[in-house]
């Protein structure tokens, strides 16, 4: 089996799937008939929807044994590569460290802590050029949406 | 006549309080700022500003909005033509004929062209809007809740079948954002649904925070993984900006032929500013005397789409304000912004809200006038732009998506569901699944499960309903028709691929 075809079928998989979880937590908030359409209704017909999507999905991969689609440029449907994942992973464990910081020390240093990470998931790696961005980045958006647009933040703080 | 001028005058008086100038001037200076920046799209821009727009009114917030998204119509060929990258996907086609004009030294009649044609598709499609909302917000009065329902049914089909990649993909998506849609309190009954007991969805997942994830963290993700683009820009100077009067001449039946075209596809339900402008390129090739000048640097080549894609862009807002059916994802982010503010989108927003609507007319007026204006003399300035490193510009964006995101409710809860959907939409993405229907299904779906228990509820549970009105019928037998053959066409076609 081509790899193209299995990676059709995992995805039709997993549309398949939540649709059914979907549907089935519906169920718990009543179906009522048509005329009187409880609030189960409606996300359990579409539930049903999508898991017949993702059959189709994966019955079409099967079928056509799953011809590469014509691809234009902005349509990349490769498989993600090495470089790809880490990104991913080191962009969203900069995004995570942000929450946690923002709510606990205030703006600033989650703004320099986040900006910091990002530098790392770069392919190239500049260090000082990272930290004077997130400096500036700090005292800019401080000005910009503290004292500009009295956002309720506080900017540095030890709180809980 | 005279009813149209009074309204635009008023509109005026909206447009050009200093306030609205001076954010409708952000908008386009932003559209155009991340039109020109390849892999930056407009609704990642949209997102991003759209927690700013709590501190505004909402005819302000729309202006804005609005300003970025025609905006960036203009940027795109920037980098299109200097670059061989379109800085949108509207502007990719400009790429086959705009950076082989600039291979030849002409980059600055390629821009100057483009600048030109998008104004004059601007105009146009103003003016269309202006002509047609009222008579077809008429029209809306009439739908009962059963057409309202086979409407939006058309527009979600349309819009996710349409669009680039696989229909049943984009199907599939506009399907799970009605079910994410489903999130929080249910509107008739109160009851949670979907919240797992947080209280934090009670009011359903955050558009705001869907937004920047699905557009904004997946494609600075995108970016950071792509590596740079240093490439060698051209240089423009003002002088080089002059064309020829054999390019002017060349340029006005494409101008025009483009122009018309992309008015007409912009108002259709599901067709945006790609397919507008990639059709004007085709129909341009069609009836050339001499085809085969195509993509060696004809000017045709970059004035039809421009002018397209730029009409396009402003006939989109007819079906959007007049009848509440967002042609593609960043008319329903717009809708979006409107709900957040408690204004009920639908055929009665004109009467209900005449200053909002007609605000937003005459703002287009005066945005467009300033993107001339940014788009020729500065021309230099978003040159210069395309220098500036990545790694200067992707934590910038992340910053300022983070702090507005948690800005809204100052609930980290709304940073957390922003990278969930930062990474589902990464994810999606490789696999072949668009992210932009699923945020039509988001946004429409809460209002057709409405329409739909509204019309069964008046036709005590009898589907036929559906059928008998004749609006409702001939709208659901296009879709079922649109349905099946793009349907089967996606899978007819790749056979055919197959040896």
């Amino acid at each position: 089996m081509r790899k193209q075809t299995l990676r059709e079928i995992l995805s039709g998989a997993v549309v398949t799937l939540s649709g059914v979880a979907f549907s089935i937590g519906a169920l718990q908030y009543g179906l009522g008939s048509f005329s009187q359409m409880q609030p189960g209704m409606f996300p359990f017909l579409v539930g049903l929807m999508v898991a017949f999507t993702g059959l189709l999905i994966a019955a079409g991969a099967v079928l056509t044994r799953a011809a590469p689609e014509p691809v234009d440029e902005s349509d990349q449907t490769d498989e993600p590569v090495q470089g790809e994942w880490r990104a991913l992973l080191l962009v969203s464990a900069a995004l995570i460290v942000f929450g946690l910081v923002v709510s606990r020390f205030g703006m600033a240093p989650a703004v320099i802590v986040l900006v910091l990470l990002v530098g790392v998931a770069e392919r190239e790696r500049r260090p000082l050029q990272a930290v004077v961005v997130a400096l500036s980045l700090a005292a800019l958006t401080t000005a910009l949406f503290i004292y500009g647009l009295g956002m309720n933040i506080p900017v540095a703080t030890w709180g809980p | 006549m005279q009813e149209m001028i009074a309204n635009l005058a008023m509109g005026f008086d909206t447009a050009t309080t200093p306030m609205n100038l001076l954010y409708c001037f952000f908008g386009v200076f932003l559209g155009t700022f991340v039109g020109v920046l390849p892999g930056i799209g407009s609704l990642a821009a949209i997102s991003m500003l759209m927690p700013l727009t709590f501190y505004v009114p909402p005819d302000t917030a729309l202006i804005m909005l609005a300003g970025i998204y025609y905006g960036t119509q203009y940027g795109g060929s920037t980098a299109a033509i200097l670059l061989n990258l379109p800085g949108t996907p509207s502007s990719a086609v400009v790429c086959l004929d705009g950076y082989p004009m600039a291979k030849q030294g002409r980059a600055g009649v390629a821009l100057a062209m483009t600048t030109f044609a998008s104004f004059i598709g601007a105009t146009f499609g103003i003016i269309v809007l202006t002509m047609f909302a009222e008579m077809l917000a008429q029209v809306g009065m009439s739908f009962a809740a059963a057409d309202y329902f086979a409407l939006m049914l058309l527009g979600l089909v349309a819009s996710s079948t349409l669009a680039a990649g696989s229909p049943l993909k984009g199907i599939a998506m506009v399907l799970v954002g009605i079910l994410l849609g489903q999130v929080g309190t249910d509107v008739q009954t109160g009851l949670p649904r979907y919240t797992f007991g947080s209280l934090s969805l009670a009011d359903g997942i955050s558009l705001v925070a869907l937004s920047m994830g699905l557009f904004g963290v997946s494609e600075v993700i995108s970016n950071i993984a792509g590596g740079g683009h240093a490439g060698s820009v051209y240089r423009v100077t003002l002088r080089s900006l002059i064309p020829t009067r054999k390019d002017v001449r060349e340029s006005a039946a494409p101008a025009a032929r483009g122009t018309m075209l992309g008015s007409l596809i912009g108002a259709l339900p599901g067709t945006g500013t790609n397919i507008a402008s990639f059709m004007a390129y085709v129909v341009e090739k069609r009836v050339a005397k001499n085809p085969k000048k195509f993509g060696t640097g004809a000017v045709e080549g970059v004035v039809a789409p421009e002018s397209a894609n730029n009409a396009a862009a402003q006939t989109a807002f007819v079906p959007t304000m007049t009848l509440g059916i967002p042609g593609d994802a960043v008319m329903a982010l717009l809708l979006g912004v409107l709900i957040m503010h408690g204004i009920q989108p639908g055929p009665r927003l004109i009467e209900a809200q005449p200053t909002l609507f007609w605000g937003l007319i005459a703002s287009f007026w005066i945005g467009n006038i300033i993107l001339v204006i940014l788009n020729l003399p500065l021309i230099g300035l978003w040159v210069r732009l395309l220098s500036v490193p990545r790694q200067i510009l992707m934590p910038a964006i992340l910053v300022f998506m983070c702090i507005g995101v948690y800005s809204v409710n100052l609930n980290v809860f709304d940073v957390w569901v922003m990278i969930a959907f930062g990474v589902m939409g990464f994810t999606m993405i490789r696999f072949g699944f668009e992210p932009a229907p699923l945020i039509l299904g988001f946004i429409l779906g809460p209002l057709v499960e409405q329409y739909l228990t509204r019309a069964l509820l008046i036709s005590g549970g009898d589907p036929m309903v559906f059928v008998q009105r004749p609006i409702s019928a001939g709208l659901l037998a296009a879709t079922a028709i649109l349905l099946i053959v793009t349907v089967y066409g996606s899978l007819r076609r790749r056979r055919k691929v197959e040896p």
